[in-house]
C-alpha cells in the first residue's frame, strides 16, 4: 500500500474526521486510449517526439490533429496534464516544415504561460526544425528584437492585451505575419468569458478583419478547461464553426475526492471552525507522510499564512530546506521556474498557491490536492483537483468548505457537484459599450465600408454615431478614422468602461499603482476611510480624487473591514422578454443610479459593528441589463407588506451568491435590488442586474434558468443551521428582520410552486 | 429597431459610459475648397486620380538664417558619414538628395494616422525647389502617394529629421494601406541623431526649433505649434476652414529649409570647418574614436586639452588616455593619467588606470598600492553615491588586497 493509501485508511477510521465528511467519492482509474502517429506527419517531427519519450498520441490528440489537417477550426477540451499543447504544436510545426514562410499566432492570457510555451516549442521543434523562429512578443520583449520578430518570427507568442494595443493598430509593420498567417492558437479559452471574453471576441473580430485585408484566412485552434459549452464559447470568440473535441484519452489513476465541512462552533451565528486551520492540519499530515501535495487557497494572504504554519510545523534544522513553497503571480519568473522544476523533480514536497497554478503550467503531477474554499466554479474545482493524479497509483483531492453560502451549498449538496456538468461560460461581444469601443479601434486600423459587418453585427449606427462625434469622417461610403488619438490605449480588455479609478499606494516614499477599479464600484470600495484589500494586504483609503480617478491608499493592519451602504435606484428602460404567470419574470435594459452615503466598520470574525462614517461622493449612473421577478398580490397569500419586505431583503442577499453557481462568474458580478413597490411593475420586485455597463449576458441566462437558481437558493436557506438568518444564507437578522429567513423561504415557495 | 441603437448610444454618451471626440465644434457642411496658393499650386493626374501640389522655388543664394542654400553644393558625403555612423553615406550627394518632412493627424504612427502634407525639397539647376503635396480629401490619398512615390524613386538619397522613427515608417504604412508597394530609399540621412552626436552635450536640446534658433540663426514668428496641427486639418476637412491651414504649409516650408541649412552645418562641423566651440572638437573626437579612426580622434581631442574649460579638458584628457591605452601606447597614456592626477579630479578613473598600469605593465606595486589607497580614501571621504564597477568601494578594496598580497610576495615573505 502506498503512503497515501495508508493515510486515507487512517482517516477513514477516524470518527471525528468522518463526521465532517459530506462525501467521499472514489473515481475509478482509467486506461489510456492511444493512436498511432498520423501518416502525414513529417518524419523528422516523429523522430523528435520519440526522442522526447512520446511514441503514440492520446486519442484526443489524434482527433484534434486530424481535424486540423482537414482544415477545420478545433476546440480541444481537456483537463490539465493531458498533452494539449501537442494538439496545436504538431499541426503548426508540421506546416512550417513543409512551408517555411508559414506564420502562426499563439495567444495566452498571461506572460508566464507564453514563456513556457516558447521554451517547449524550441525544445520540440529545435531538433526537427532548426530554422524555427518562435518568440514571445510582449511588454518584456527587448526593443532590438522586436523588428526581427515582426519580419521573421514563424510563431509569435503573445497575449490579447498586446495584440489589442500594440500589434493590430500597427498592422502594417506586421505585414509579413498577416500575409502568411495560417494558424491562430488560443489557449485557456475558458478564461475568455464575462467582460474579458466580450473584449477578446472583439479583438479577434479586428484580427480577422485585418487578415482579410492581407488576403489571409487562418485556422483557429483553441484549448479549454472543462466547461458546459465549449463549442458555443469558441464559436462566440472566433465567429466561425468549430469542431469540439471533448474526449480525453489520457490515462488516469484512481482518485479519492473528499468533501469536508468544518464543524459548527457557534450555532446562533452559524459560525464554523476556520477552513484554513482544517486545511493546515490535513496538509501537515500529508507532508509528514512525504506525499507531494498542492494546496490551493483563494487569497495571497492565505498563501502566506499557510506557508508560515506549515513551515513552522516541520522541525527543520537551520540551513535545511523545508521543501515547502508558496506560489503566486507576484513572484519573479526565475523563482517560479525554480519551483515548477522542483515540483517536477520531486525536491519540493508541497506548494501553497493561489489559483495562479490552476492554469496550464507544467508542474508534473502531484499526489494530493487540498482546496481551501470552493474555487468559485465547478470547472475551476475540477481543474484544481486535476493537479493531483498520476498515471498510476492513487490520488487525493479534498475540498474544504468555508462559511460563504456558495461553499455551504456545494459541500452540503455533493450530488449537485458530481452529477452536474460544469458551468456555461458566458460572454456578450455585442455589449454596446464594448462593441462601440472596438469599432473605434477597428476603424483606426482600417476604414469601414457602409454595409460592412463587424463579426456578425451590422454596425452602421455605431459608425454614424462616431461620425457625429467627429471621430470618423465619412466619404464615398467609407468611414475613416479622423482624430488625433490612439483608441486602443484608452481601453483595458479587463474592464467594461474606459474610466477606471487607479489605486495608488503611498505608504513608501515612491508611490506606486497597485490596482484599478471601475468607476461604478469605486464609491463602494475606495471611498475615503475604506479598508481596501489587495493581494491579501489591507490598505486604508486616505484620499479619493474622484474627478482625477485616483485613490490614494496606505498600508494598515487592522482588525476590521468596511462595508459601504449602497442606495440603489433602478429604472427599467426596456423589456426584452417577459412572461406572466403566478409570478412575473422579465429581463431587459435598466438604468442604475447608485449613491453611497455612509459606511460601517465591521470587526473580523465577530462581525460587530464598531463604527461608521459618511461618504461624500456624487451619484453614479450606469446602464446595464437586469432580470426581475415580481409578485402579484394574489400570489402572496396574505403575507403582510412588512413580511414581504423582509423576505425580499433576504432574497437580495442570498440569490446573487447562489446564482453565481450557475453563471461561472464572481458573485460580485451580479447585484440585487429589491423594491417593495417597484415603479415599473407596481409590485414587490426583486431585480438582479449585471454589474457591468451594457451587461455581459447574465440577465438573459438567469431568465432562462431561474427555476434552478431559486431551487438552489431554497436549499441553502433550508439547510442553513442558523435560526433567523446569517451571512451564510439570507443575511444577518439585524439586516433582514427577525423573521427574514422565514419570509424569504415563503417567497421562494411562491416562486417555485 | 435601427433608431433604438442610436438612442441607446446617445443615452450611454450622456452618462459618460461612452465617449465621443474631444473636439467641441459641431461639423458644418463643407464648402468648395478655396484656392490656397494661387500661382503656386496645380493639380496632377495619376492613374489613381488627381492630387494637389504646391511648388516654391528659391534661388540658391537665398539665406536661411546664417546659411545660404547654395552651400549644399559644397557638402561632401564623406563628412556626413561620420556623425551619421553610416559609411554608405560617403556616396551621398546633398545636391542630388531629396529632403523630406511630413505633417500628420497625430503622432502615434499607427494605422489611423494620416499624412496630409508631404513636404519635399531638392536642388535643381540654380534653384532649391520646394514641393508640398496636400491631401485635399481622403479619397485622393492613393493618387497623392503614387505621384510622390514616382518622385521619390528618382532619388537614391533621402534626408529627414527623425525620419527613421517617424516619417519613413508612416509613409510605408500609408502606402501599404492604399495598396501601393512600400518604398525604401537606398540611402537615408537622418539629421536628428547626427545633430545629437555633435551638439547634444553643448546645446542640451536638439529639437529642430532649438537648433534653428541657436545654431542656424533663424527665428520663427507666429509659428503654429505642433500640437495644433492635427486639429487644423480636421477643421479644414469638416468645416472647410483654410486660414490656419496656410500656417501649416508655411511651417513645413521652414522645416525643410532648416533641414537644408542644418545638413550644411553638420557637414561643415564634421569636416572641422570654422569650429568655434571646443565642445564640437570633443564630439568629433568621440565619433572618430568610435569609428576606429584613432589618429583623427587624437588630433581632435588634442586640440582641446588646454582649451580653458576645465570639465571639457578633463574629459578630453581621459578619452585620449583611453585611446592610447587601446593602442597600447603606454607611455603616452600614463603621462596623461599623471597629468589628470595633478588636477585633483573628482572622477577617480585616472587613479585606477594608472594603478593598473603600474601593476600589470611596470610591476611597480608600491606605486599601484599607493594610488589605490588614495582612491579608496577619497571615496570614503566623499558623501555622494558610490560609483559602480571598478570604482565601487568593494572593487577598490578587492584591488587593494590583491596588491597587498603581491607586495608581500615580491618582498619575499
Amino acid at each position: 500500500m502506498s503512503r497515501l493509501e495508508k493515510l486515507l485508511a487512517q482517516w477513514k477510521e477516524n470518527p471525528r474526521f468522518m463526521a465532517n465528511v459530506t462525501r467521499w467519492e472514489v473515481i475509478p482509474a482509467r486506461e489510456g486510449s492511444y493512436c498511432d502517429f498520423p501518416p502525414w506527419l513529417n518524419s523528422r517531427l516523429k523522430e523528435a517526439l520519440i526522442e522526447h519519450g512520446i511514441h503514440r498520441l492520446y486519442s484526443h490528440q489524434a482527433s484534434a490533429v486530424e481535424a486540423v489537417n482537414r482544415e477545420e477550426n478545433v476546440v480541444v477540451v481537456t483537463p490539465t496534464a493531458s498533452g494539449k499543447t501537442l494538439c496545436y504544436n504538431l499541426p503548426v510545426l508540421n506546416t512550417i516544415m513543409a512551408e517555411p514562410e508559414t506564420r502562426a499566432l499563439y495567444l495566452f492570457p498571461t506572460k508566464a504561460l507564453s514563456q513556457d510555451q516558447v521554451a517547449e516549442l524550441r525544445e520540440l521543434g529545435g531538433g526537427a526544425c532548426p530554422n524555427l523562429n518562435a518568440y514571445t512578443y510582449d511588454g518584456d520583449t527587448e526593443p532590438g528584437l522586436r523588428q526581427s520578430i515582426r519580419r521573421a518570427g514563424n510563431i509569435v507568442v503573445t497575449n490579447p492585451d498586446m495584440l489589442h494595443s500594440a500589434i493590430l493598430p500597427h498592422h502594417t509593420k506586421w505585414i509579413k505575419l498577416f500575409q502568411n498567417l495560417k494558424f491562430v492558437v488560443i489557449d485557456e479559452m475558458h478564461q475568455y468569458r464575462g467582460v474579458f471574453g466580450s473584449h477578446v471576441a472583439n479583438v479577434i473580430r479586428r484580427l480577422k478583419r485585418i487578415c482579410r485585408f492581407y488576403g489571409a484566412a487562418p485556422q483557429f485552434i483553441l484549448c479549454s478547461a472543462t466547461i458546459a459549452n465549449p463549442g458555443e464559447l469558441a464559436r462566440l470568440l472566433i465567429g466561425e464553426p468549430v469542431t469540439a473535441i471533448i474526449e480525453n484519452g489520457a490515462p488516469r489513476a484512481e482518485k479519492h475526492f473528499i468533501f469536508y465541512n468544518p464543524p459548527v462552533v457557534n450555532r446562533e451565528l452559524g459560525l464554523r471552525r476556520s477552513s484554513l486551520l482544517e486545511v493546515r492540519r490535513m496538509a501537515a499530515e500529508l507532508v509528514a507522510s512525504n506525499i507531494q501535495t498542492i494546496i490551493f487557497t483563494r487569497s495571497r494572504l492565505g498563501v502566506e499564512l499557510l506557508l508560515t504554519y506549515l513551515q513552522g510545523g516541520l522541525k527543520v534544522k537551520p540551513g535545511e530546506d523545508s521543501g515547502i513553497r508558496g506560489y503566486r503571480g507576484g513572484y519573479l519568473p526565475g523563482e517560479r521556474r525554480a519551483i515548477e522544476a522542483g515540483l517536477r523533480r520531486g525536491t519540493i514536497k508541497a506548494v501553497v498557491s493561489t489559483n495562479a497554478l490552476e492554469l496550464g503550467i507544467d508542474i508534473g503531477q502531484l499526489e494530493a490536492c487540498i482546496m481551501n474554499g470552493y474555487p468559485g466554479s465547478i470547472a475551476s474545482t475540477w481543474q484544481q483537483a486535476g493537479r493531483a493524479g498520476r498515471r498510476s497509483g492513487v490520488s487525493l483531492a479534498v475540498l474544504v468548505a468555508n462559511s460563504e453560502p456558495l461553499n455551504q451549498y456545494m459541500v452540503s449538496n455533493p450530488d449537485y457537484f458530481f452529477g452536474r456538468t460544469p458551468e456555461r461560460a458566458l460572454a456578450n461581444p455585442d455589449n454596446l459599450i464594448i462593441l462601440t469601443n472596438h469599432v473605434r479601434c477597428a476603424a483606426f486600423e482600417l476604414p469601414f465600408d457602409e454595409d460592412e459587418l463587424f463579426g456578425e453585427a451590422p454596425v452602421r449606427e455605431i459608425l454614424d454615431f462616431l461620425e457625429e462625434e467627429q471621430v470618423l469622417y465619412k466619404s464615398e461610403g467609407r468611414y475613416h478614422w479622423m482624430e488625433d488619438a490612439y483608441p486602443a490605449e484608452e481601453i483595458s480588455l479587463r474592464s467594461a468602461t474606459r474610466e477606471n479609478v487607479v489605486i495608488v499606494d503611498i505608504t513608501d516614499p515612491q508611490p506606486k499603482v497597485i490596482g484599478e477599479i471601475d468607476r461604478f464600484s469605486a464609491p463602494m470600495l475606495v471611498h475615503e476611510e475604506a479598508i481596501y484589500m489587495h493581494g491579501g494586504r489591507q490598505y486604508q483609503v486616505e484620499r479619493l480624487d474622484f474627478a482625477e480617478k485616483k485613490a490614494f491608499v496606505r498600508r494598515v493592519d487592522v482588525n476590521y473591514f468596511t462595508d459601504a451602504n449602497l442606495a440603489v435606484d433602478l429604472k427599467v428602460l426596456d423589456i426584452f422578454k417577459e412572461e406572466g404567470g403566478p409570478v412575473r419574470r422579465a429581463w431587459g435594459e435598466v438604468r442604475i443610479n447608485a449613491l453611497v452615503s455612509m459606511f460601517k466598520k465591521i470587526r473580523f470574525h465577530s462581525h460587530e459593528n464598531i463604527g461608521a462614517g459618511p461618504v461624500n461622493l456624487p451619484e453614479s449612473e450606469m446602464h446595464t441589463t437586469a432580470f426581475w421577478i415580481s409578485f402579484p398580490a394574489a400570489s402572496l397569500g396574505g403575507m403582510t407588506p412588512a413580511a414581504v419586505e423582509e423576505g425580499l431583503a433576504g432574497l437580495a442577499n442570498l440569490v446573487p451568491q447562489v446564482a453565481s453557481l450557475f453563471l461561472m462568474g464572481d458573485p460580485r458580478d451580479l447585484r440585487a435590488v429589491c423594491q417593495v413597490k417597484a415603479p415599473f411593475t407596481g409590485l414587490p420586485t426583486l431585480f438582479l442586474y449585471d454589474n457591468f455597463p451594457g451587461g455581459v449576458g447574465y440577465s438573459s441566462e438567469i431568465y432562462g434558468i431561474y427555476r434552478d437558481i431559486f431551487q438552489a437558493a431554497r436549499q441553502v436557506a433550508l439547510n442553513c443551521r442558523c435560526s433567523d438568518g446569517c451571512p451564510s444564507c439570507v443575511g444577518p437578522s439585524h439586516q433582514v428582520g427577525a423573521h427574514g429567513k422565514t419570509h424569504a423561504l415563503q417567497l421562494l415557495e411562491v416562486i417555485l410552486s | 429597431m435601427s433608431g433604438e441603437i442610436r438612442s441607446r448610444l446617445q443615452r450611454l454618451r450622456s452618462t459618460g459610459e461612452l465617449h465621443g471626440s474631444s473636439s467641441a465644434k459641431p461639423p458644418q457642411p463643407v464648402l468648395r475648397r478655396a484656392f490656397l496658393f494661387p500661382g503656386e499650386e496645380r493639380i496632377e493626374e495619376t492613374a489613381a486620380g488627381s492630387c494637389y501640389l504646391r511648388e516654391l522655388r528659391f534661388p540658391l543664394h537665398k539665406y536661411h538664417g546664417n546659411t545660404p542654400l547654395g552651400k549644399l553644393l559644397d557638402c561632401r558625403g564623406s563628412a556626413l558619414a561620420l556623425p551619421a555612423k553610416d559609411q554608405s553615406l560617403t556616396a551621398l550627394n546633398p545636391s542630388r538628395s531629396l529632403f523630406l518632412d511630413i505633417e500628420t493627424t497625430g503622432l502615434s504612427g499607427g494605422t489611423g494616422t494620416w499624412i496630409f502634407l508631404i513636404g519635399l525639397g531638392w536642388v535643381a539647376q540654380d534653384e532649391f525647389i520646394l514641393r508640398q503635396y496636400f491631401l485635399r480629401h481622403p479619397r485622393e490619398e492613393k493618387a497623392m502617394l503614387a505621384h510622390f512615390t514616382g518622385l521619390m524613386e528618382k532619388y537614391t538619397d533621402v534626408v529627414t529629421f527623425n525620419g527613421r522613427v517617424f516619417d519613413l515608417p508612416l509613409i510605408a504604412t500609408r502606402q501599404i494601406l492604399t495598396g501601393l508597394i512600400p518604398t525604401k530609399p537606398e540611402r537615408h540621412l537622418d539629421l536628428l541623431p547626427c545633430s545629437r552626436r555633435l551638439w547634444k552635450e553643448r546645446l542640451g536640446s536638439c529639437s529642430l526649433r532649438f537648433l534653428e534658433e541657436n545654431l542656424l540663426g533663424f527665428q520663427r514668428h507666429d509659428d503654429i505649434p505642433g500640437w495644433e496641427i492635427p486639429s487644423v486639418y480636421f477643421n479644414y476637412l469638416r468645416r472647410g476652414e483654410t486660414a490656419r491651414l496656410r500656417s501649416v504649409f508655411h511651417h513645413n516650408v521652414l522645416d525643410i529649409l532648416s533641414m537644408a541649412a542644418l545638413l550644411t552645418r553638420v557637414a561643415e562641423t564634421a569636416a572641422e570647418k570654422e569650429l568655434e566651440y571646443p565642445a564640437d572638437y570633443y564630439s568629433l573626437g568621440k565619433l572618430y574614436s568610435e569609428a576606429g579612426e584613432t589618429e583623427s580622434a587624437i588630433r581632435c581631442l588634442g586640440r582641446i586639452i588646454s582649451c580653458g574649460d576645465r570639465k571639457l579638458e578633463h574629459t578630453a584628457l581621459l578619452q585620449l588616455s583611453l585611446i592610447y591605452k587601446r593602442l597600447q601606447r603606454w607611455t603616452e597614456a600614463a603621462a596623461l593619467w599623471r597629468k589628470l592626477l595633478e588636477r585633483q579630479p573628482h572622477d577617480l578613473t585616472a587613479y585606477i588606470e594608472l594603478a593598473k598600469y603600474y601593476e600589470h605593465k611596470t610591476g611597480e606595486y608600491e606605486k599601484a598600492f599607493a594610488l589605490t589607497s588614495q582612491a579608496l580614501q577619497r571615496t570614503r571621504r566623499r558623501n555622494f553615491a558610490p560609483a559602480a564597477g571598478e570604482l565601487s568601494l568593494p572593487a577598490l578594496q578587492h584591488r587593494l588586497s590583491r596588491l597587498q598580497r603581491k607586495l608581500k610576495v615580491s618582498q619575499g615573505e
